[in-house]
């Protein structure tokens, strides 16, 4: 069976970008999400093998929405996609319950790595 | 080999051109200047930084960084410039020329190229931080350093430190929150119960992490391993260079197998650093070599064409060799040189005394070994400039001159030989102490001061133990004086001169052979023996056959050029008994001085290898040398200015 993942960001270039990098590494992209809020109401419908989560986006921010998933599903795997810089939010997304990260901009074979180790 | 080992050479090279604009910011920041000076340093303190970054070499950036954390300040208005200040930035800068040294030469901060985390984490940072807090019921201690392009060191650290929990509780970390400025590098302690293995599987799986060691909390009493010595920029790597090379390899050489070596570096560069030593063996080898082929080639005129064909081959082959060695050991004069306006900085201000100092002709090359031997000297002379010749401010400004001393260095290049002056507009050479002095030392004078011409002043100069100080100065101390500058370019095969006006100035011409290894002569007959003229004292060469000699008193004089020049036969000189004709004579001059010098025939030209010698004090003080002919045979080298 393949591995399901939903992808977060408010960004449809990014999205399609990830999804292509996940695609190859033959994850099935179930669903998209552009808000926070949203991304917690897809996860309810679809509970994903794995989410990518952006950090900043409209309407619940990325973190929030990590910390709101995890307290529904404490075996929730979530990875996030932050720009350079932002250290101190991820550092709180991942104290919020986000397995691990990548930065901006970020390299298929550094993704590739950081779902591996999110996935166990 | 290290990864970044082909950069070596490069970084040296560029880190010590930024070097000297950095210093020449400073100076010119001292002298009231700034602007365009002063940014470039800036540039450079930055650039230097970011080199010294990407070569691993940490704390040589971290001194660059501060150098130019305070240039910019400085530039921004923040901070005034006062003398205390440009000599803390000129302290600075010289411990990050020394920092640069030792990092290249202890080969520390280098990468491995099996993998460049490991090494980079070995290299980074104590092994020890000094105020590592064991807590309470601590039984392990797990040090723990991230890859060193690992993005978001802080957060990978907590991610770390999260998987770590998943097998074991947690006691501590150090540091116990991880900031902004967080390195990569951390300690997690451990409570008793905890599996070693599991533990290091799940810091590793926390990913991102090039080093993890786990060890028993009593370990950290103990002394830090030779990691430490892998610390560029310690002042204890500078002294021991090979030693700090060596001191890196236990503690990462034993986890990865790595051979640091000391002694000559395979780089892959263009450029290779060699020994000075092996360098100057090198060309004394082949000059050696050369004299014997000339000999071969000699003694082979009688032999078979087979023979003669291959000699002639060897022989050219050997004078390209020659020419390549040569040519390896010519320099631009500014490598050597620029040393000199720090040095003319720093005794100015110890004397008290304001002095405008110019490099003129730096990128005139000449022989290295020529330009190191001549350092001592030049230094020497510019100190004695600065002590004696210029006056203070009030003086200069009495007399009517700029407030600021002059002080010139010129090198210039002449056809086989170089020149090098050093003029001053101080006072000139105070000739009523001279000849004070002199006849002090009951040392034959001239009765008045005003007749003591310029030569014969240098030449009281450079009596030994002749120092016109009044006090010792610290500077040009007493004894340490123009007979060893004097005696130093002679043994090189060159000369000195002088020429000095009363109140106006003075200046000191250097006269060297361009190469030390080879020196083109004049071949002389006197007598039975040959004797060597170095060319760079020979102004022409006479067949007296044809040149008019006259005799006025107990002088004689051949006319030469509308001039009259004494002669000097040889024969005399030497002592020789008296046969056969004396059909030559060679010109010398120095200065105002200037004769013809009388030998019983011109041999021909030869090169030669001068190998100076220790005479005896006061003897034969009118040979420079002793020299291998082409024919094997040795022959005294004659300064001619000497016999004059």
């Amino acid at each position: 069976m393949g591995r399901t993942v939903l992808i977060c960001d408010d960004a449809i270039f990014m999205r399609s970008m990830i999804a292509d990098i996940l695609k190859q590494a033959g994850f099935e992209v179930v669903g998209e999400a552009e808000t926070g809020a949203q991304a917690v109401e897809r996860y309810r419908e679809l509970k994903p093998d794995l989410v990518t989560m952006d950090i900043v986006m409209p309407d619940m921010g990325g973190i929030d929405a990590v910390r709101q998933i995890v307290a529904e599903d404490p075996d929730a795997k979530v990875l996030m996609c932050s720009a350079m810089g932002q250290q101190a939010l991820v550092i709180e997304a991942i104290q919020a319950g986000a397995r691990d990260f990548v930065v901006k901009p970020f390299q298929p074979s550094r993704v590739l790595e950081a779902v591996q180790r999110v996935l166990g | 080999m290290g990864r970044f080992d082909q950069y070596l050479d490069l970084y040296l090279a560029e880190a010590q051109e930024h070097l000297g604009t950095l210093n020449r910011g400073l100076l010119e920041l001292e002298s009231g200047g700034g602007g365009e000076a002063l940014d470039a340093a800036f540039r450079s303190a930055h650039t230097i930084k970011g080199m010294a970054a990407m070569m691993g070499h940490e704390a040589v950036a971290a001194i660059a960084h501060r150098l130019e954390d305070r240039l910019d300040h400085i530039r921004s208005g923040r901070v005034e410039v006062d003398p205390a200040l440009i000599d803390e930035l000129l302290a600075a800068a010289d411990e990050l020329a020394r920092g640069i040294d030792a990092a290249v030469a202890g080969g520390a901060g280098l990468d491995d190229a099996e993998s460049a985390a490991p090494a980079a984490a070995g290299a980074r940072g104590e092994a020890r931080p000094t105020e590592l807090q064991v807590p309470d019921g601590a039984e392990l201690a797990v040090r723990v350093v991230l890859a060193e392009n690992c993005p978001l060191k802080a957060a990978r650290a907590h991610i770390v430190c999260r998987s770590a929990a998943a097998v074991s509780p947690i006691a501590g970390t150090w540091p116990e929150e991880f900031g902004e400025d967080f390195d990569g590098e951390m300690w997690l302690f451990v409570p008793p119960g905890a599996d070693a293995a599991r533990l290091e599987a799940a810091v590793r799986a926390g990913g991102e992490v090039a080093l993890v060691e786990v060890m028993p909390v009593e370990a950290l009493a103990a002394p830090p391993a030779g990691g430490d010595a892998a610390e560029e920029g310690a002042g204890a790597a500078a002294e021991e260079a090979a030693g700090g090379a060596e001191g890196a390899a236990p503690a990462d050489g034993a986890e990865r197998g790595v051979e640091p070596s000391a002694g000559l570096r395979r780089t892959g560069a263009r450029h290779v650093r060699v020994a000075r030593r092996q360098l100057i063996d090198l060309a004394d080898g082949m000059g050696d070599l050369a004299i014997l082929m000339r000999r071969l080639e000699e003694a082979s005129g009688r032999a078979d064409a087979a023979l003669k064909g291959v000699v002639e081959s060897m022989g050219r082959r050997v004078r390209e060799l020659q020419d390549i060695v040569l040519g390896m050991r010519m320099v631009p004069a500014g490598v050597v040189f620029d040393r000199l306006p720090r040095v003319v900085r720093d005794t100015a201000r110890s004397l008290g005394k304001e002095v405008d100092f110019r490099l003129e002709g730096r990128e005139i090359e000449l022989d290295r070994e020529i330009l190191e031997e001549l350092v001592d000297a030049l230094v020497q002379i510019l100190r004695n400039a600065i002590d004696h010749g210029l006056e203070d401010r009030q003086a200069r400004l009495a007399a009517g001159k700029p407030p600021r001393g002059q002080l010139v260095l010129r090198v210039i290049r002449e056809r086989s030989s170089i020149l090098i002056e050093v003029e001053d507009d101080g006072r000139g050479v105070d000739r009523a102490k001279v000849v004070a002095r002199a006849r002090a030392l009951g040392l034959p004078t001239p009765e008045s001061p005003e007749e003591l011409g310029d030569e014969d002043a240098l030449r009281l100069l450079s009596q030994p133990g002749f120092s016109t100080a009044e006090q010792v100065s610290s500077v040009s101390g007493r004894g340490v004086g123009m007979d060893v500058v004097v005696n130093r370019i002679r043994a090189l095969g060159g000369g000195v001169s002088l020429r000095t006006v009363d109140g106006k100035g003075a200046t000191f011409r250097l006269r060297l052979p361009i190469t030390l290894a080879l020196v083109q002569a004049l071949r002389v007959r006197v007598g039975a023996d040959d004797y060597a003229v170095p060319i760079t004292h020979v102004t022409e060469a006479l067949d007296l056959g044809r040149e008019r000699v006259v005799r006025r008193g107990d002088q004689e004089y051949v006319r030469r050029h509308g001039r009259q020049l004494p002669i000097v036969r040889l024969r005399q000189v030497f002592g020789t008994p008296e046969e056969g004709p004396e059909t030559a004579a060679i010109v010398t001059e120095l200065g105002d001085r200037r004769a013809a010098l009388v030998v019983d025939s011109l041999v021909g030209r030869e090169q030669i290898i001068v190998k100076s010698f220790d005479a005896a004090v006061g003897a034969l003080n009118i040979f420079s040398g002793a020299a291998l002919l082409s024919d094997g045979r040795p022959a005294l080298v004659l300064d001619p200015i000497s016999v004059i």
